[in-house]
């Protein structure tokens, strides 16, 4: 069974190119338009980015909802000035500021290990460097390097297409308000297993969920012929609600494939589970992972670690020798 | 319940264009390696995102290999730097353009840079108090 592509709306594309549009203004070049232009238009994306993500999903805790738009909205911020500062050190600093907002998402999805290493790695280890060669190279003044730009037009042109399409897919792709017609068929007053099942046979697309709903639905139909009583309807319904509810959590998702050839020390699989929630301790599922089924993945890394080092020497060590 | 995945993943797409837009337009080399991280980082994120959304550590294992090849790619990336600044004593990568294909037109600036603003001068003081003594001239250390 094929999923049903979601179709594109146009409102989907228009963050993407007012926000590129934004970056247009402020690339540097040497006659720049004032930066408040492109500023203003950049905040006028990330709201509008914001309020369609927020009114066209399930409702998050405050907590939750108001960390994502804070680390959300400082990593886009961070990018934006990285990519248009013509000062390169100030570049830097931002990435490192895009590095710990996003460290921050890590952690909101439940990656405390991965943060902890992103910052020592990238804030601490890469940006470091960075500013070190930075040192090492520097120069004063308006420079070729650092404030013009290769054609900003076609790459911002090119760069909002990318970044609409994919905007309207996600979109259409993991739109909850799919489910909310069955949901509503579920609450009416006086319903029947019937009208939900009509409900679900509407639903267009989404298929993992469709198929799970309709299996809960046949084992609810069948239990309430066996006690036909309103009590055990009622139960039946609320049964099915709460399935519903954390279907739209994990909408637009396709069917898992029947066999999965990976270990189960990092969680359990995904042709199986229907609770799903990472593993509790979670340095100590990444070692079991990381050491049982990436085990190849690891050695490999660790070798191509030492090879990058070498490699590293042996091109910084070349000096006084003409290159071009 | 956590962040949904649609959510996640719109930030790390935005992340990836941005840094692929840098990349294509930016000249300095320091900034264009900044825009390749920038990239990997919103292709980390979605990776963690997919895996708080399917409940089990994959996608965090395959995001923990991301930071290592970009650990690796630092470095070298950051040798090659010097490497190339040494050689053109400038990091800008129109100076490379020589090793484009032979039927590709050269990309030259025309536009001016805008001058350097004026060093403000110095402030000279009026001369004030006594004047220091005499030094002696080959006298060694003062």
């Amino acid at each position: 069974m094929a999923a049903v592509p979601p179709s594109l709306q146009i409102a989907d594309f228009l963050p993407a190119f007012l926000g590129l549009l934004g970056v247009y203004l402020l690339l540097p070049r040497p006659s720049a338009p004032p930066r408040f232009f492109g500023a203003a238009l950049g905040l006028a994306a990330l709201t509008l980015a914001g309020w369609q993500l927020a009114r066209d999903s399930v409702t998050l805790p405050w907590v939750e909802s108001t960390l994502f738009y804070c680390f959300a909205s400082l990593a886009l911020f961070g990018a934006v000035q990285l990519i248009t500062q013509p000062n390169p050190a100030r570049g830097a600093v931002s990435f490192a500021l895009v590095v710990l907002s996003v460290c921050g998402l890590f952690l909101l999805h439940g990656a405390p290990f991965l943060a902890a290493g992103a910052i020592i790695i990238y804030a601490g280890a890469i940006v470091v460097t960075f500013l070190f060669v930075i040192m090492l190279c520097q120069h004063h003044g308006a420079s070729d390097a650092d404030d013009r730009s290769r054609e900003p037009l076609l790459a911002c042109a090119a760069g909002a297409l990318l970044l609409g399409v994919l905007f309207a897919l996600i979109h259409g792709h993991y739109d909850v308000h799919e489910l909310d017609a069955v949901i509503a068929a579920a609450d009416s007053p006086n319903a029947t297993l019937q009208d939900i099942d009509d409900a679900l046979n509407n639903l267009s697309g989404h298929v993992a969920v469709k198929d799970d709903l309709a299996q809960r639905l046949q084992q609810s139909m069948t239990r309430v012929k066996a006690d036909p009583s309103s009590d055990a309807l009622a139960k039946e319904l609320a049964i099915l609600r709460e399935a519903m509810a954390s279907a739209q959590r994990w909408i637009g998702d396709f069917p898992p494939p029947q066999h999965l050839t990976l270990s189960e020390f990092g969680g359990p699989p995904a042709n199986v589970a229907r609770d799903r929630r990472l593993p509790a301790g979670n340095v100590a599922a990444l070692g079991r992972v990381l050491f049982s089924d990436y085990l190849l993945a690891v050695e490999l890394a660790g070798t191509l670690l030492l090879v990058a080092t070498i490699g590293t020497i042996a091109i910084a060590q070349r000096t006084g020798r003409k290159v071009a | 319940m956590s962040v949904p995945l649609g959510h996640s993943l719109t930030v790390g797409a935005a992340l990836f264009v941005l840094g692929a837009v840098g990349f294509l337009t930016r000249r300095n080399l320091i900034t264009l390696f900044l825009c390749a991280e920038l990239m990997l980082q919103g292709v980390a994120l979605n990776l963690v995102a997919f895996a708080s959304h399917h409940g089990h550590l994959h996608g965090q294992a395959f995001a923990l290999f991301i930071v290592t090849v970009a650990a690796c790619e630092a470095g070298l990336a950051l040798a090659l730097i010097l490497m190339l600044y040494r050689s053109r004593k400038s990091l800008d990568v129109s100076l490379w353009q020589d090793l484009r294909d032979p039927d590709l037109e050269p990309t030259l600036d025309v536009e001016r840079l805008p001058a350097p603003p004026a060093e403000e001068a110095q402030p000279i003081l009026a001369v004030a108090g006594r004047l220091p003594p005499p030094r002696i001239e080959g006298g060694g250390d003062a």
